[in-house]
């Protein structure tokens, strides 16, 4: 079949670091070795647009962290982009694919129906 | 099989005291206490599981209660934490349900979850652990960021050479030659059970042939079974928690971690000086030395240095100079930054 049609990314906002404020949960006292918490959600506030976001699926902070920045940008490209955004692209797709699917096994069906047809006829 | 109870602090209750006060077998009928039991009944589901024993480790007065009976769960069912909220309602078999109370018993005896589920993630790798061998701590992950960020600025021919002191289950050395494919690594570790871990690790991760392992103890003098005579990296987390401070560990560390992890000495700064005295001799010109130390050692270590560079023994340490004492996300000072300049810059 012919190349997928691409998702236009042009729009998707840059996240810039300076523009974060993170928050992590980890308790008072010296911290480093002296702490062994599997807490590692981290949170992140976008300070030009206020959005926040939480992430806590991993178990590696390095992990949250990146995923949080992810995150931060796709709720950012569906604030900010609405229709345009990556998000909303992707789930037209997939609605263009599962009509596209469905009105071929509709087709099929026709067809089939006619064959069935045809034999009877003979 | 009989039944244990765990007494509550419950306002008003005859039995009422703080905290926990241990298993008893009480008669059936004592309405003032809480039936905690660890037997799940066969059709309890996900659910119903991580409420019973949330509740049951808060009883304990076990820190990360919610936390810890979702890692446990996760781990006893073989899926993710993300996946359990999907399956709430699944009942849990028998086996599945043999297998979390075992997980629940050790918790409760302040086992950290990382030692009873077996594994762990670390910056973008998963390591095997093994008590009594160091837990990796998040801090760290972002010590071998900055190694990673230095790597990929090395611009010269050569592939870096890095050299881990007290290397644990293996966590650094194993990170960095996950993320940079250029770098070869030599790991010291005075433990036996603690290299054998980041052996085992290696070989999980499939990194073995770019690393070397050199059972040792760190000590002044030089040491001899080094694969190489210099090395452009060399990094750190070495024990670094002042003696003192060991008291005021919490059960989970100081009953199942090996202190020889954390002790650093009387300033938690022995091992990292003894560290600095084997950089001046192994590290390349231009190399550089990433430590994880305490928030105290920001100036304590600088310090140290400047007044050694004025012995007569002290003469390899004015080589090092201190280029970055960097915070880490909880904002206390974590990492410092050790460059060797062989030839006076006039800097």
């Amino acid at each position: 079949s012919s190349k997928p049609p691409k998702i236009d990314k042009s729009r998707v906002p840059e996240v810039k670091e300076e523009d974060i404020e993170e928050k992590f949960i980890r308790g008072w006292g010296p911290g480093g070795q002296s702490i062994n918490k599997t807490s590692s959600a981290v949170y992140l506030r976008h300070i030009p647009t206020g959005i926040t976001v939480k992430c806590q699926k991993h178990r590696a902070q390095h992990q949250n962290r990146k995923e949080a920045r992810l995150l931060l940008q796709v709720k950012w490209d569906e604030v900010l982009n609405g229709e345009d955004s990556v998000v909303a692209q992707q789930k037209r797709l997939l609605e263009a694919k599962s009509v596209k699917r469905m009105s071929k096994a509709k087709k099929r069906r026709q067809l089939q129906a006619e064959w069935k047809q045809s034999l009877r006829n003979d | 099989m009989c039944r244990h109870y765990c007494s509550v602090h419950s306002p008003g209750g005859r039995d009422a005291q703080k905290g926990c006060t241990g298993l008893k077998e009480v008669p059936e009928g004592s309405q003032s206490l809480v039936a905690l039991e660890y037997d799940l009944p066969a059709n309890a589901t996900v659910a119903d599981a991580l409420c019973h024993f949330t509740k049951l480790l808060e009883a304990h007065s076990v820190p990360e209660a919610e936390l810890s009976t979702q890692h446990l769960l996760a781990a006893a069912l073989v899926t993710t934490r993300a996946e359990l909220e999907s399956q709430c309602d699944r009942v849990l078999s028998s086996d599945e349900r043999e297998i979390l109370k075992r997980y629940i018993i050790c918790r409760v005896q302040r086992m950290p979850v990382q030692y009873i589920v077996g594994d762990w993630d670390f910056h973008n790798i998963t390591l095997d652990l093994w008590p009594p061998v160091f837990i990796p701590r998040p801090e760290t992950e972002q010590l071998v960021e900055q190694v990673v960020q230095f790597v990929h600025s090395w611009s010269q021919q050569d592939r870096p050479r890095l050299l881990e002191f007290c290397a644990g289950s293996g966590a650094i050395s194993l990170a960095l030659l996950h993320a940079c494919p250029q770098v070869s690594a030599t790991v010291v570790e005075q433990s036996g059970r603690a290299i054998a871990l980041a052996a085992h690790n290696a070989h999980k991760l499939g990194l073995l042939s770019r690393l070397s392992l050199v059972h040792a103890k760190i000590e002044r003098r030089p040491l001899s079974q080094l694969p190489c005579s210099s090395y452009d990296i060399i990094v750190s987390n070495p024990p670094y928690v002042p003696s003192k401070a060991l008291a005021k560990l919490e059960p989970e560390i100081f009953l199942y971690e090996d202190l020889r992890a954390l002790d650093g000495g009387t300033d938690g700064l022995d091992v990292i000086r003894n560290i600095l005295w084997h950089s001046a001799e192994l590290l390349s010109d231009g190399g550089r030395l990433f430590l994880e130390v305490d928030q105290t050692h920001g100036s304590l270590l600088p310090a140290w240095l400047e007044e050694q560079k004025h012995k007569a023994e002290g003469a390899s340490l004015q080589q090092l100079f201190v280029d970055q004492v960097e915070k880490d996300v909880f904002g206390k000072v974590r990492y410092i930054m050790i460059v060797k300049r062989k030839a006076c810059d006039g800097s």
